[in-house]
C-alpha cells in the first residue's frame, strides 16, 4: 500500500499508459506482421502461379518447361527455393534444388493454402500449395486423343522466410524502444502533471500543519484548490470552527472558575492574616474559623456544582428512577428555605395539590428545586412574593417557581442558562450566586427527560417553568429522605440578606 | 488616614476592614458600585480600595466617575480579574495601583502605605520634625529617641499631622480623614484627641510641636520661639 497520494498517482498512471502504449505495441505489431506475411504470401503465391504456368502436358506426360534463367530460385545452389508437384497417380515433380528431398504434401482440399515448415536445408520457410489443372498443348498434329485429357496437380512451393522474420524482429525491437522510450517520456510528464495536482493538497497539508492549539482562528483557504478538495476544506474550516468555539468557551469556563474562586480564597488568606497579626481573645478565634468555614462551604458548594456539571457534560451523571412523590419533595426541599424567606420578610403562595406521583430520579430532582428557591429566595424583592405550582397535565408534571422583583430583561432569558451569567454586572454574594445554578438545572432537568424554561414576560415576575414526564405507572407511596450530604449547612440556610451599606459617617 | 473598602464579598470585606482598622486606618465600607460611590462623594478618603465585579455599578464605573468630578482620593483596585489587559484597563482608567485576589494582606497594607505617601508626597517612612519620629511601617513614634505609647485614634492624628508638616489643617480636614466613627464633625472630639496627644508627646524641657491655629485648625511644625 503506497500512502504518497503523489507515488500513489504517479504509479497508477504510469501503469496505465505502459500497459495502453504496451497493447498499442502489440496491436501495430501484429498489423504490420498480417501485412507483411499477407505480402510475402502473396509473393509466394505468385511464384507458384509462375511455376505452375510452365507446366506442360505433352500426352500423358507432364513436364515443366523453364529455362533456368528463367525461375533462377528453383536452380540456385544458395539459399535455394523449392518446389514439388503430384500428379495422380503417384508421380513427383521436383525442382532442381530439392534433389531428392521432399516437401510435405498437405492435406487436399482448399484451393490454396500455406504452411510453416523447415526447408530440407534447414531453414525456417513458408509453402503454398496450389491444385491447378493443366492445359493440353495442342500437338503438332492438332489432334487430340482421348488418353490426353486434362489432370490435376498438386503443386508446392517453398521458400524461406529469414528475411520477413528478421525484419519483423528488426520492427520488434524497435516498437519496444519506442515504448520504453514513449514509457519514460510519459513518466516525466507525469511526475510534472501529478506534481501540479497534488500541489493545492500539500498546501492545504502545510496550512493544517500550521495549526496551532492555541491559535484556532486560522481558517484554510480554499483559493486554488480543485472543486474536489472544497467540501474537504468547507468540513475542516467546520470543524475548526466547532473547535474554537468549544476552546474558546472551555477558556472562558476555567477562567471564570478561576475567578470565582479567588475571592473566596482571598477571604480565606485576609481572615488568616488579620486573624494572626496579633494575639487575640478565644471568641475572636472562634469567629475567625467559623467565617473561614463559611466560605470553604461555599467554595466546596461551588466546586461540587461544577462537578456535577462537568459529569453531566461527559455522560457520567447516572439516574436512578424511582416512584415519587413531588409535592412530598417540594415540602421537603422548601422546608431549607423557608426560614431564609422568613427572615426576608417573603409571601408564599404555595398552589401544590399533593400528593402527585411521577417516576424519576429523586436526587436530581431534588438539586434543581434547591436551585429554583434559592435563586427565587435571594433575588425576589424585600417583602416580595414567591410562588410555587405543580400540576399535572395529561402527561407531563408542569412545576413553577416564580418570585417578584425581577430585574432581568426579556431578552436575557437565553443567557439565563449560561455558566456564570449573571442578571447584574455582579450581584451581591459572591460565592453564593455564582452563575451556575440555572445551568446545572437545565442540565439535570434534560437528563430526567424534561426541561426548563424561564418567563420574562410578565411584569415584575420572574417565573422558572420546570416540565417533567407523568404520571408514575405505579403510584405506590415511597418515602423519601434527603441525604445528609445534600442538605446546606445550617449557618448557609439561616443566612440573611447583605446588611444594606454600612453606616455613613 | 482614611479608607474606602468597596468589596461585595462580605467575609473578605469584614476581614479586609478589621485588618485595616487594626493597622491604624479609620476604615469606611461599601457592598456596591452605588454606595461606593456616595460614600466617596466629598473626596474625603485617602485611598479607595475597589472591587471590579460589583452589583449595581462596577468598579470601573465608579473609577470613572470618581476622575470625572477630580476626586482626589488614590484608588487601588482589589480584583480577580487577572490578565494584563484587565490590569491595564484599570491603570489607564486612573487606577493609582491594582492587585489581584488571592492577595497578600500585608502587601495590600504596604501597597496602602505607599500610596498614601504618594498622595502626601513624602517618600519616606519615617517622618521626622524636630527629635519628633514618626515611622509609619511601624507604627511607632518617638520623642527625643525614646518611645511614646499612644493610642490608635491618637497615632492616627500624629499620622496625618506628620504628613502635612508645615500645613495648618483644619479640624474638618482632620475629622475627615482620620475618624470613621458616629459623631457629629462639630462635636469637640478633634480637639479631645488634640488635647491627649500633646500630652503625649510634648515635654516641658522642649519646643512645642503642635500648634493652635484660632479659626483655622491645627499645625505640627518646628516653630521658632516667639
Amino acid at each position: 500500500m503506497i500512502r504518497s497520494l503523489r507515488l500513489r498517482l504517479l504509479v497508477h498512471t504510469s501503469l496505465g499508459a505502459a500497459i495502453v502504449l504496451g497493447l498499442l505495441g502489440l496491436a501495430l505489431y501484429l498489423g504490420v506482421r498480417r501485412s507483411v506475411e499477407s505480402e510475402y504470401n502473396q509473393s509466394l503465391l505468385t511464384e507458384a502461379r509462375a511455376v505452375a504456368a510452365t507446366a506442360e502436358q505433352h500426352g500423358q506426360q507432364i513436364v515443366f518447361d523453364y529455362a533456368p534463367d528463367e525461375l533462377p530460385k528453383f536452380v540456385a545452389a544458395d539459399h535455394p527455393d523449392y518446389f514439388q508437384a503430384w500428379i495422380d497417380p503417384g508421380v513427383v515433380i521436383r525442382s532442381p534444388s530439392l534433389g531428392h528431398g521432399d516437401l510435405p504434401r498437405p492435406p487436399t482440399g482448399a484451393a490454396v493454402s500455406y504452411h510453416d515448415l523447415l526447408l530440407p536445408d534447414g531453414r525456417p520457410g513458408r509453402m503454398v500449395t496450389m491444385s491447378f489443372t493443366t492445359t493440353i498443348e495442342p500437338n503438332a498434329t492438332g489432334n487430340s486423343s482421348n488418353a490426353d485429357s486434362s489432370r490435376t496437380v498438386i503443386l508446392s512451393v517453398a521458400s524461406d522466410t529469414l528475411s520477413i522474420q528478421r525484419t519483423l524482429e528488426n520492427f520488434r525491437w524497435l516498437l519496444a524502444g519506442w515504448c520504453c522510450l514513449a514509457v519514460v517520456v510519459c513518466g516525466a510528464v507525469l511526475v510534472w502533471i501529478v506534481g501540479r495536482a497534488v500541489r493545492p493538497v500539500e498546501r492545504i497539508a502545510s496550512d493544517i500543519d500550521q495549526l496551532r492549539e492555541n491559535d484556532l482562528s486560522v481558517r484554510l483557504s480554499s483559493g486554488d484548490a480543485p472543486t474536489e478538495l472544497a467540501p474537504v476544506i468547507d468540513k475542516l474550516n467546520g470543524l475548526l470552527s466547532h473547535l474554537e468555539s468549544a476552546f474558546a468557551r472551555e477558556k472562558a469556563f476555567t477562567a471564570d472558575v478561576a475567578h470565582e474562586l479567588r475571592t473566596p480564597l482571598a477571604a480565606l488568606l485576609t481572615t488568616f492574616e488579620v486573624c494572626r497579626s496579633r494575639p487575640r481573645d478565644e471568641s475572636a478565634y472562634v469567629a475567625a474559623i467559623d467565617k473561614c468555614r463559611d466560605v470553604a462551604q461555599r467554595m466546596q458548594a461551588m466546586v461540587e456544582t461544577l462537578l456535577v456539571l462537568a459529569r453531566a457534560d461527559a455522560g457520567q451523571l447516572s439516574l436512578k428512577l424511582q416512584n415519587t412523590d413531588a409535592a412530598d419533595l417540594l415540602d421537603v426541599c422548601w422546608a431549607l428555605f423557608a426560614p431564609r424567606a422568613q427572615a426576608r420578610g417573603l409571601q408564599l403562595q404555595w398552589q401544590v395539590p399533593g400528593p402527585i406521583f411521577i417516576e424519576t430520579d429523586p436526587e436530581r430532582l431534588l438539586i434543581i428545586l434547591q436551585n429554583l428557591f434559592d435563586n427565587a429566595v435571594s433575588y425576589a424583592n424585600d417583602a416580595g412574593t414567591l410562588r410555587v405550582t405543580a400540576r399535572l397535565d395529561s402527561d407531563r408534571l408542569l412545576i413553577e417557581v416564580a418570585n417578584t422583583g425581577s430585574l432581568i430583561p426579556p431578552g436575557d432569558a437565553d443567557q439565563l442558562f449560561e455558566r456564570f451569567w449573571r442578571g447584574d454586572q455582579a450581584r451581591a454574594d459572591t460565592g453564593v450566586h455564582c452563575g451556575l445554578g440555572l445551568s446545572l438545572c437545565q442540565r439535570l432537568s434534560r437528563l430526567l427527560n424534561g426541561h426548563i424554561q424561564v418567563q420574562t414576560a410578565q411584569r415584575d415576575w420572574f417565573i422558572v417553568r420546570l416540565t417533567l414526564p407523568a404520571p408514575s405507572r405505579d403510584p405506590r407511596p415511597r418515602d423519601f429522605s434527603i441525604p445528609a450530604s445534600m442538605i446546606p449547612p445550617a449557618s448557609a440556610a439561616m443566612q440573611t440578606v447583605p446588611a444594606a451599606p454600612s453606616s455613613a459617617p | 488616614m482614611r479608607l474606602l473598602v468597596v468589596e461585595d464579598f462580605q467575609p473578605l470585606r469584614e476581614s479586609l476592614v478589621q485588618g485595616l482598622r487594626e493597622a491604624g486606618f479609620a476604615v469606611d465600607e461599601a457592598t456596591d458600585g452605588q454606595t461606593a460611590l456616595w460614600h466617596a462623594r466629598n473626596g474625603e478618603h485617602d485611598v479607595i480600595i475597589l472591587d471590579i465585579m460589583l452589583p449595581k455599578v462596577d468598579g470601573l464605573s465608579v473609577l470613572r466617575q470618581l476622575r470625572e468630578r477630580k476626586c482626589p482620593s488614590m484608588v487601588l483596585f482589589l480584583t480577580a480579574k487577572d490578565t494584563p489587559q484587565d490590569r491595564i484597563d484599570g491603570l489607564e482608567l486612573g487606577a493609582d495601583d491594582y492587585l489581584v485576589k488571592p492577595f497578600v494582606f500585608a502587601e495590600l497594607l504596604a501597597r496602602v502605605r505607599a500610596m498614601i505617601r504618594r498622595k502626601y508626597e513624602t517618600q519616606a517612612t519615617v517622618l521626622r520634625i524636630a527629635d519628633l519620629e514618626v515611622d509609619t511601617t511601624h507604627r511607632v513614634v518617638r520623642r527625643a529617641g525614646k518611645p511614646v505609647d499612644l493610642s490608635g485614634r491618637e497615632y492616627a492624628l500624629l499620622e496625618y499631622l506628620a504628613h502635612n508638616i508645615g500645613r495648618i489643617v483644619s479640624r474638618a480636614d482632620i475629622w475627615q480623614h482620620v475618624y470613621d466613627f458616629n459623631a457629629s464633625p462639630e462635636s469637640n472630639v478633634v480637639d479631645v484627641y488634640i488635647g491627649l496627644l500633646r500630652k503625649k508627646i510634648e515635654r516641658p524641657d522642649s519646643p512645642r510641636l503642635i500648634h493652635t491655629r484660632r479659626g483655622q485648625g491645627y499645625l505640627l511644625a518646628e516653630l521658632e520661639p516667639a
